[in-house]
Formats: C-alpha cells, structure tokens, sequence
C-alpha cells in the first residue's frame, strides 16, 4: 500500500505537533471538554451570536421583497398552498417550505419562512462547528462557529426566501456524516444509517435547488475514494468498501429524487430528473450579451480601474456576432432541448470567444461581491407598487449610506480574507483523512457553474463548507505550514486564480461602491 | 486459492462482513427502486385526452389543476385555438380558471 505523503497513521499529519503528534483527529479527542453532551464547550456563544446577526437582518428583510427569484418563489409557494398541488418547473421543495408557512401562517407566511431559514441558517452554523472539529479540532470547531456567525456575505440567505439556504442547511450535515464515516468515527449498523441519512439529505438538496446534481456527483466520487478507507488510515485509492459505501449513498439520493422525477415526468410526457433550468441558463451564458446577476444595476467601468479594460475586451463579442434568440417553444422539454443544442452550437461556432468569456465567468464566481453587497446598494422596496414591482432591497436603516458603506466594504473583506484562509487551510494545514477531499468536493461542484452563469449566488454552497479549512488555518496560526511541494504549487495555483479573479472585479466593485 | 495478500482489501474499521452484505443488498435495492419509479413515471404518462378528461374530472380540483398544468407544459394549448381554451376554461372549477390566470395569463391573450 503507498501511503499519503501528508497523512501520519492515526489520520493525521505526521508534522501535526502542536496540537498532538498523532494528528488532528487526536488532538479533537484530547482537548479538554467542559460541555454539556448535546452542546460542546464554547458552541453557545457562536450559535447566539449567529442568531442575533440574522435576527437583525431578518428585521431589516421583514415585510420588502426583495429582487430577482424570490418573487417567483413566493409565487409558487402561495400557489401551492391556494390550489393544493405545485405547478411550478423548478424542484418543488423550496417552494414546498413557503407553502408551509402560507398554509400555517396566512398573509403572514413568507414572514415565517424567513424565520425558518433564519433557524435554518443558525443550524448551518452548528453544522459547521460539527465539520471543523471532526476536520481538525475542537478549537477549529469553534473558529468556525464565530466565522460562520459573523460571515456577511451568506447572511442574505438566512432570510431572503431563494432556495440556497435550504440547500446549505441540508448538505452541511450531510458532509458532516460522511466526513464521520470517512475518518472511522461510526461503526457497524451506524454506518448505514449514516450513509442512508446523508444521501436522504443531499437528494432533498437536489430537490430544493438543481445545481445540486454536481454535490451528488462529486460527493459520490469523493465517496469511492474516501469512505472505505483502511484500518491504518493511510490509502485514499477507491476501495470494494469505498464503492459499496458510495454506492449506498447515492441510492438513498436516488430514492429521494424519484418520486418527484415520477411526476415531472409523467405530467411532461418525457424524462425529467429535475427541474428544465439548463435551457434558459444556456440562453444566458452561452449567448453573446453578457449577464451577471451580482451586477444588476450597475454600469461596470470599462477603463480608468485596475483590471477594467482587460475585463471590458475579454467580454467584448466580435462585431459580426448575433445574440441567439430565446425560442418559447410550446412544449416546455422541447423548449429546454432547443436552447441548449442552440447554445452548444454557439460554443462550437465562438470557441475563442466562449474560451476568453469563461476566465471572466472564473473571476466571476470568486468575486468579492456578494448578494450581500447587492441588496445593501438596491433602493427600498416601494410602498406605491405591487407585486413584482415592489420588489428592492433591505428596509429601514440598512440602506443609509452611514451602514451601507462600512458594511459593503467588511463584506468584501470577508470574501476575500475567507478565500485566502480557506486554500491555506486546506492545502497547508493537517486535516483529517477525506476532509480536504470535502474541500475538493465543493470546488468541483461550483466550478461547472462558471461554464454557464457565475455569480456569486451559485457559490453559496461550497462557500459555506470553505468555512471549515479557514477555521481551520485560524486554528494553526503560528505553526509551520505542512505539505511538499506539490501541494505548495497548489497553493501558489490557488493565490495566482484568486489574485486573477480579483484583478477582474475591481472596476465591478468601484461601481458597487459608488452606487451606495 | 487465496488471493494476493497484495490484492486484497484490507478490513474497514470496526464493521463486520455482514454489514458489508447488508450496505450492497440496500444500495442495489434503493437504486433499482429509484430506477423503476423514474420508468413507472415515464411510461405512466398519461395521453392529452386522458388529460383533457382530468382537467374536468368533477369534484376534484386538484386533479384539474394538475392536469393543467401538464397540458400546458406540453404546449397543448399553444398549439390550440384561444376559444378552445375560453371553452374549456368555462367549464372548468374556479380553481383551474384561478391557475391559469395566475401563472399562465399569457395563454388568455389573443393570437
């Protein structure tokens, strides 16, 4: 068997020394506990303070509505709850919550699924603390309790009703039992049951939002390699235990999504998994005009900024270029079929320019933006419209320039310092067996969506789980980084990817600022 | 014969043999269930006449509704005069009209 240059016999590092020699599993076990069984030593602190964070905001949400999907997601919901059976095209279970509430709470039903997601969101937080310290350490787990709880950019998603919140709060946990099953922490039946619950879970996650397809997938693959590891510990090839395990997960998944993909399909009349998204994401970002969401109202500089014109002629469609027309077919899967073949005969037709596009679209997806930043500079919701014409940003204080302001700039501060943690973290610091594989896991799952549509919405999920290594590298400040060369080239990768990214967003960042 | 000691797969922590059996007999189970549900969906589709008929089935508006919602998704009613429409929609529950006012208005304008 060849052994992991980076994993010692015990499931850590062999340079791992300050926190243990045998590694940060050790370390976990071997750290005082002063807790309580349900709530470990020092959690309270972070989940009130993730609490109070979004109970501001959710103040601040409460009673606007605010712009892009959520209007449609309301839609549905309400539709849902009226007429007693979902109508919609997207995976049911987002609006299945609104539903809910609608039935429960009446006129005040979106009120109470933002509380929900606020709940949701403090859950995420433990989750979290839950996946650091099995990562690392106890001391990573609370790092990353007072990261997630005070992490602006993803707050929005604790009460603004899109589907992400949901989607996080459903694959944390399930990172969570499979990272448990990967490092050994379960035994016998638990594994099982482990691993049904956490392919429950992630198939509920492609039922609240469909780019969760790719966190099946690569979880899946994640899972071959690491959840059959050997009793020393040390091989992280695909294993008989690996496949077996893996294949267990994804037909719990499986199981979860067919019932749903039963009925889309039966009242299609032809296969669908999930949802018919991908045509209009086609349309989108396999199309000359270029579209962003984290820049709507915005008038990017295309010179005069670090990064501007170089942004501006990467995105810049050659003169004889057409943008292809959005067909609205009748039938809605021939509809889908029609935009994608379209766009994909785009691609083949403007390979250099899909290719330049795309490192915009990578930039794109590691902006330091965020729908953070996004809601703070939208104007109120207006009181004299309805429907989808009231629809802005925050109320009350929150758009005075006096917050605005500070609080775009701290965001963008958390995004950037969070991606530097994060690489460090995972690429530098001793993690346990399979836990930086999670790390890839996210990365792969969010890297598809800058082939198509990138912003920074579509990152929520692995941005959250990126929580776990920077906790982790605060948790290692002072000690030497780990690691050869290999994965110090990694490491240079990532800084000159993140450092590219950034270059392309300063002119979108100026005009975010300049917009307050 | 024994295989390669090199070759074999060495024993995962703390589970015994039959759990092994038991992850392989639920993995391969739930997956063939998934499949077969998906196909029973697929194959179970029901016609646009047997649709047409549910979207007036008495009594039950939900099965209306939902039969409306598939014909649309199948683009039946682009396809099909307004007054066809206009028709079915006088005859239809009030929660159907409800519907397709709603989430589909744009059927109801002229073409």
């Amino acid at each position: 068997m060849r052994p992991s240059p980076n994993i010692g016999p015990a499931g850590g590092a062999p340079d791992e020394s300050a926190e243990s020699p045998e590694g940060p599993s050790a370390a976990a076990s071997t750290e005082p506990s002063t807790g309580t069984r349900w709530l470990p030593a020092g959690w309270l602190a972070p989940l009130l303070c993730a609490a109070v964070v979004r109970g501001l905001w959710l103040m601040s949400a409460a009673g606007g509505a605010f712009r892009g999907d959520e209007p449609a997601y309301v839609g549905l919901g309400r539709a849902w709850s009226e007429l007693g059976t979902y109508t919609g095209q997207w995976p049911p279970l987002h609006p299945g919550l609104i539903a809910a509430c609608v039935s429960i709470f009446g006129d005040a039903g979106e009120t109470a699924a933002r509380v929900v997601l606020t709940l949701l969101s403090v859950w995420s937080c433990a989750w979290l603390m839950v996946l650091a310290t099995r990562a690392h350490s106890e001391r990573a787990g609370r790092r990353a309790g007072w990261i997630a709880a005070l992490y602006l950019p993803l707050v929005p998603f604790a009460h603004v009703l899109l589907s992400e919140g949901l989607a996080i709060a459903l694959l944390l946990p399930a990172c969570a039992l499979l990272l448990a099953v990967g490092t050994g922490e379960l035994r016998g039946q638990r594994v099982t049951a482990a691993l049904l619950a956490a392919g429950v879970a992630v198939g509920l996650a492609c039922l609240t939002k469909e780019a969760c397809l790719f966190w099946l997938g690569a979880l899946s693959l994640w899972g071959v390699c690491s959840l059959g590891r050997p009793s020393d510990g040390m091989s992280s090839r695909p294993s008989a235990a690996g496949l077996r395990r893996a294949a267990l997960f994804l037909g719990a998944a499986a199981m979860t999504i067919a019932p749903w993909s039963a009925r889309a399909s039966a009242d299609q009349g032809s296969l669908q998994v999930l949802g018919r998204t991908a045509g209009l994401n086609a349309y989108m970002g396999w199309n000359r005009d270029y579209i962003n969401f984290d820049l709507v109202g915005l008038d990017v500089p295309k010179a005069g900024a670090p990064g501007a014109s170089l942004r501006a002629s990467l995105l810049e469609p050659p003169a004889d270029m057409d943008q292809w027309p959005f067909q609205f077919l009748p039938d809605v899967a021939e509809r889908n079929r029609v935009a994608v073949a379209t766009g994909r005969a785009f691609i083949r037709a403007h390979p250099g320019y899909f290719l330049r596009t795309r490192a915009v679209k990578v930039a794109d997806l590691l902006t330091p933006l965020s729908y953070m930043t996004r809601y703070l500079r939208m104007p109120p919701p207006d009181p004299e419209a309805s429907g989808i014409k009231a629809t802005g940003g925050y109320c009350s204080v929150l758009t005075s320039r006096s917050f605005s302001i500070p609080l775009t700039i701290v965001s963008i501060a958390m995004v950037m310092a969070l991606a530097l943690l994060a690489a460090y973290g995972a690429l530098l610091v001793p993690l346990a067996p399979g836990a930086a594989g999670l790390v890839a896991v996210a990365c792969a799952a969010t890297a598809p969506l800058a082939l198509v549509v990138a912003m920074s919405r579509f990152r929520a999920p692995g941005e959250a789980l990126l929580i776990v290594p920077a906790a982790a590298a605060l948790a290692s400040l002072g000690r030497p980084p780990m690691g050869g060369l290999f994965r110090r080239s990694l490491f240079a990768l990532a800084l000159g990817l993140l450092l590219w990214s950034w270059l392309l967003a300063v002119a979108p960042v100026l005009a975010s600022l300049e917009k307050l | 014969m024994d295989a390669d000691p090199e070759l074999r797969q060495p024993a995962v922590r703390g589970e015994p043999s039959s759990v092994g059996a038991v992850q392989w007999l639920l993995a391969l189970s739930l997956s063939a269930l998934a499949a077969a549900t998906i196909a029973l969906g697929v194959a179970g589709a029901p016609s646009t006449e047997e649709l047409l008929r549910r979207a007036q089935t008495p009594d039950d508006p939900r099965a209306q509704v939902q039969a409306m919602h598939a014909l649309i998704l199948r683009g039946y009613w682009e396809e099909h005069p307004l007054e066809e429409l206009t028709r079915h929609l006088e005859s239809s529950s009030v929660e159907v009209r409800d519907f397709v006012t709603r989430m589909h208005g744009s059927l109801l304008r002229p073409r």
